[in-house]
């Protein structure tokens, strides 16, 4: 009985059109996982899917699903079937932070990565015109003669900006509140008003009104980052080592698909969308965007993410430090 | 320097593709719309990877068509099907459906359509003149300011509710409730989650509407007597008379733009917050012979012009500031960066003529809006002539597809299930539904912006009166509040 | 008449059972989580807490005024007998074998199934006005959301999908 209900839809559904597994893969729609909110960083994801989506030959959506720092797109792609129809735009946050913090059971060698994909630098600013502090150091130098009285935001709290920040004020030993924001555009709004002392900018933001803000540090050692801020100082800069490098401190992304996708697909996913990355004109539109297009092959994935893992661990202990000194105050 | 950047605007606005565009806008926007389920920033989303393949004001007639539409169109299945094709047009059925039931469907659509219209194009006017001042005040708000607002916002459920303002209030807790449900962003500990992933971020508020309102009303309309009976309806056609009709509450209609302006100038506030909002003021402004509730022209012209309006507001912090009030906007934003347009006060000085064609494309969008409407209006009256027995499957299939396609999943399918049985309960006891989309509008925005309060305090509480716009508002809010418990005493004693 | 105050009381009994599972959560999973107590950067639990107070505290007076309160014309005109409910529960009961199955079959099996079960429920009888609409409206909406929006709906076990 079902065996026959199932050839006569088979048989309509060849009618109608060929089905999906009757094709060369890809036959349909391919869906990319995003773990934010839609705004900038969407849009990156939709510029580089509706370009790789001329190259496979079909249509390619974002699906935006935010949550508890990406950890419910993670979640999202491995409900999914292994097939190569899914593919998640996996940030920092999701992928090694949430980890780190003990938030989930999962590494990033639990999946198979077509190419990286943005890294975005991001600056410790004050507001234009507030000129309390000649410099960082300076700025520091008074957070340590005053306990808990600077106040700060990296946008969410145990982000990738937020461990960077608390870092560095770690190695200061300045104590300063944190408060969280859902967005980047709010901390921004309340820096701008006097109501937070300084906060995190990213580069998207700064470039689009470079007049707000006074940028006392970039979170990056490339020389692009600090020519994106106006050529404000970096990390490198300080006397002091933070013992942050590379893409650690940054925040970015690699696209990846679940470990278990057949080899056949996964070649032609990486195929695509090494030639997306490698086309001018979508690293023209990625720049526009304020993030950096990254060249990153899936075969450099492990050497490139695994050194950051590490260095996350060893700043995972900033964040507590925070919270353990502004509970002391 | 206004008339200057208009004019340099006027040759990248006078183009056959702009108008094309805004024309296509605009339609797919309507039906995203009357879908229900979807609305403008579902349809934006989804027409976005084609707009970034094309020139800035072409690229921005299509998303302000989509947003216009959009912010319209779901008022035309509030008025027929009394289910909100968007959760803006949640208060347009308070007097749409009553008016569409005495046969006057027809009029209540050319009113939604005109309102939306003329309140777009009021809207229009505030952003290009007040643009400056307006976000000025907005950006000087801090989290006090917006926790206070948050609250204004609730007390404003009891002044809209119709029945037992203690039910009303119980459905806007219950909607704050629902809103804790998630990721805290604070503790970054996860709230009544129950180890499923999928609620990580609490539900979808779409999912919610859907459910609440699109199932409950099916339920309801299933316990009619003859579902298989053909309506009897006269093909009537919205007619562009309807302008003048919107034009006799011309004070209702530029008092609710005024609101509609202002909330979209907020960050966050929004259309649906602005709607309710316009809808009472107009209900306690009206004679009473006018009956609010029961058909009123007035609450019709509110709403929609409001949330129409909502849309010039919130171009204003988007162009002027490049701060997006929320998604729909942050998508504009995206586009434009794309298209190479930085948003910010740098626009308005390096790039005029861009600024000036969005002004000419907006304006122009609201115009074509009423053409638009008024034409396609027979065919969406065309659904009021469907048998039940076909209306009822056929829209349950849409609520079920519409939901589905918001985050691909099946998890939400449930969601909206679980709340369709959640409002026909609601509704059978007497609950009104709306308060719940309110409380869950506003819960993050009130339980955030309360706890940033006390973080940033160093004496707690007193922060609410040491900053004197809070210190106001919170004094208009306790007003309000003693307004409502005094008219809830009387109206218990009188019966 | 005395069958809608059931209505009344089920969603008292679900204000109630709301309140007590915020007080339950909190004392069990926030708690375990360590964010039920502390200042407002760790205290995921005070704001909760506060609200499910009100509501509790507003569920008596309820109790005290919905005597008296006037009913508007939202509540159905039908009383609610077992007969009456018959249908609107096996519509219901339709569409919810369609949520469960959508997964299984897909939608191309399963949206079909559904219309012609409702219509049928809902008293629609003759095989032109049941299969026409049960097999166009769903092709014309999978058309709009697969060909031209790019939505992926459900493939169902046989991964059922038409590459339009």
């Amino acid at each position: 009985m079902f065996r026959k209900l199932a050839l006569a839809l088979m048989g309509a559904a060849a009618l109608m059109g060929a089905p999906a597994w009757a094709q060369e893969f890809p036959a349909r729609t391919v869906e990319v996982i995003f773990p934010w909110t839609p705004g900038t960083s969407m849009s990156v994801t939709q510029v580089i899917a509706d370009s790789m989506s001329d190259k496979l030959g079909v249509p390619m959506t974002v699906i935006s699903t935010p949550g508890a720092a990406g950890t419910k797109a993670l979640e999202t792609l491995q409900s999914r079937p292994a097939d190569g129809y899914s593919i998640f735009d996996a940030y920092v946050a999701p992928l090694v932070l949430q980890p780190v913090l003990g938030n989930g059971g999962w590494s990033y060698s639990d999946f198979a990565p077509l190419h990286s994909n943005l890294s975005a630098p991001f600056s410790i600013a004050l507001r234009k015109g507030d000129d309390r502090w000649a410099n960082f150091d300076e700025m520091m130098a008074w957070g340590r003669e005053h306990p808990g009285e600077l106040r700060y935001s990296a946008g969410a709290r145990n982000t990738l900006p937020h461990m960077a920040i608390a870092k560095v004020l770690q190695e200061y030993g300045v104590v300063a509140r944190n408060i969280p924001y859902a967005g980047d555009a709010e901390a921004r709004r309340d820096l701008s008003s006097g109501i937070l002392d300084f906060a995190f900018v990213n580069v998207g933001a700064y470039q689009r009104a470079p007049e707000d803000f006074n940028v006392l540090l970039v979170l990056s050692e490339l020389d692009t980052a600090k020519e994106a801020f106006g050529g404000a100082p970096n990390i490198t800069e300080l006397d002091i080592n933070l013992e942050l490098s590379g893409l650690a401190p940054m925040g970015w992304s690699w696209w990846v698909v679940r470990k278990d996708t057949p080899p056949e697909e996964l070649a032609v996913l990486r195929e695509a969308m090494s030639a997306t990355m490698k086309d001018p004109e979508v690293r023209e539109a990625i720049s526009r965007l304020g993030v950096v297009p990254l060249e990153w092959d899936y075969d450099e994935y492990e050497a490139i993410v695994g050194p950051v893992f590490e260095q996350l661990k060893s700043m995972g202990d900033a964040l507590a430090w925070e919270e353990e000194q502004m509970d002391a105050l | 320097m206004l008339i200057d950047s208009l004019l340099q605007g006027m040759p990248l606005f006078w183009q056959a593709e702009v108008f094309l565009l805004m024309a296509l806008g605009l339609i797919f926007g309507l039906l995203v719309g009357v879908l229900p389920g979807l609305g403008p920033l579902m349809g934006i989303i989804l027409l976005m990877p084609f707009a970034i393949s094309l020139q800035p004001i072409p690229a921005m007639a299509l998303m302000l068509g989509i947003f216009v539409g959009g912010s319209c169109g779901g008022s035309i299945s509030a008025i027929l099907l009394r289910i909100p094709g968007t959760p803006l047009a949640a208060a347009t059925l308070f007097d749409g459906y009553p008016m569409a039931q005495k046969g006057r469907a027809a009029q209540a659509i050319g009113l939604a359509i005109s309102a939306s219209a003329l309140g777009g194009m009021l809207g229009g006017v505030v952003l290009i003149l007040l643009a400056p001042l307006l976000a000025g005040v907005a950006a000087s708000f801090g989290p006090p300011e917006y926790a206070a607002l948050a609250v204004t916002g609730l007390v404003s459920i009891v002044v809209v509710s119709d029945g037992s303002v203690v039910k009303a209030l119980m459905s806007g807790l219950l909607g704050l409730l629902l809103a804790t449900i998630g990721t805290d962003e604070f503790s970054t500990g996860y709230r009544f989650t129950f180890g499923n992933y999928n609620m990580l971020n609490g539900f979808h508020i779409v999912a919610v509407v859907v459910g609440l309102f699109a199932l409950s009303e099916m339920a309801l309309q299933a316990f009619g007597k003859d579902l298989t009976a053909k309506p009897d309806i006269a093909p009537v056609r919205a007619s562009f008379r309807s302008v003048l009709a919107t034009l006799r509450h011309w004070k209702n209609l530029v008092r609710s733009s005024a609101i509609g302006v202002f909330f979209g100038s907020l960050p966050g506030a929004g259309g649906i917050i602005s709607a309710f909002a316009a809808y009472a003021v107009a209900k306690a402004a009206a004679r009473p012979e006018e009956r609010y509730g029961e058909g009123a022209e007035g609450g019709i012209v509110a709403t929609e012009s409001a949330n129409n309006a909502t849309v010039g507001g919130t171009l204003i912090p988007t162009l002027a500031l490049g701060i997006p009030g929320e998604a729909t906007t942050a998508i504009f934003i995206s586009v434009l960066l794309v298209l190479g347009i930085y948003p910010g006060p740098a626009l308005f000085t390096e790039t005029p003529e861009v600024v000036g064609g969005i002004y000419l494309v907006y304006f122009s969008a609201n115009i074509l809006l009423l053409l638009l409407g008024v034409l396609t209006t027979p065919l969406f009256i065309y659904t009021l002539k469907l048998r039940k027995a076909h209306l009822i499957p056929v829209v349950l299939l849409m609520c079920a597809i519409g939901t589905f396609t918001l985050q691909a999943s099946v998890f939400d399918l449930w969601v909206m299930f679980g709340f369709g049985v959640l409002g026909t309960l609601f509704r059978m006891g007497n609950y009104p539904l709306s308060p719940i989309v309110i409380g869950l509008v506003l819960g993050p925005f009130l339980e955030n912006n309360l706890r940033r309060s006390l973080l940033i305090s160093r004496d707690g509480m007193g922060i609410f009166l040491d900053r004197p716009v809070a210190a106001a508002l919170i004094a208009i809010n306790a007003v309000l509040i003693a307004w409502a418990v005094y008219s809830f005493l009387r109206k218990q004693k009188t019966t | 008449m005395r069958n809608r105050y059931i209505a009344d009381w089920l969603v008292l009994a679900f204000f109630a059972a709301i309140v007590a599972l915020v007080f339950q959560q909190i004392a069990t999973s926030m708690q375990d989580q360590g964010i039920a107590s502390g200042g407002p950067y760790d205290n995921s639990a005070a704001y909760p807490r506060w609200v499910a107070i009100l509501i509790a505290a507003f569920i008596p007076v309820v109790l005290l005024t919905q005597r008296w309160e006037q009913r508007g014309g939202e509540a159905i005109n039908e009383p609610l007998t077992l007969s009456n409910l018959a249908r609107p529960l096996r519509i219901f009961g339709i569409f919810l074998g369609f949520l469960i199955l959508l997964p299984v079959l897909g939608y191309y099996i399963a949206a079909p199934l559904m219309l012609l079960g409702v219509m049928y429920a809902a008293g629609l009888r003759g095989f032109l006005a049941l299969v026409l609409p049960a097999l166009a409206v769903p092709f014309l909406f999978a058309f709009v959301f697969e060909a031209f929006l790019h939505i992926v709906l459900p493939g169902g076990w046989l991964g059922l999908h038409i590459g339009w």
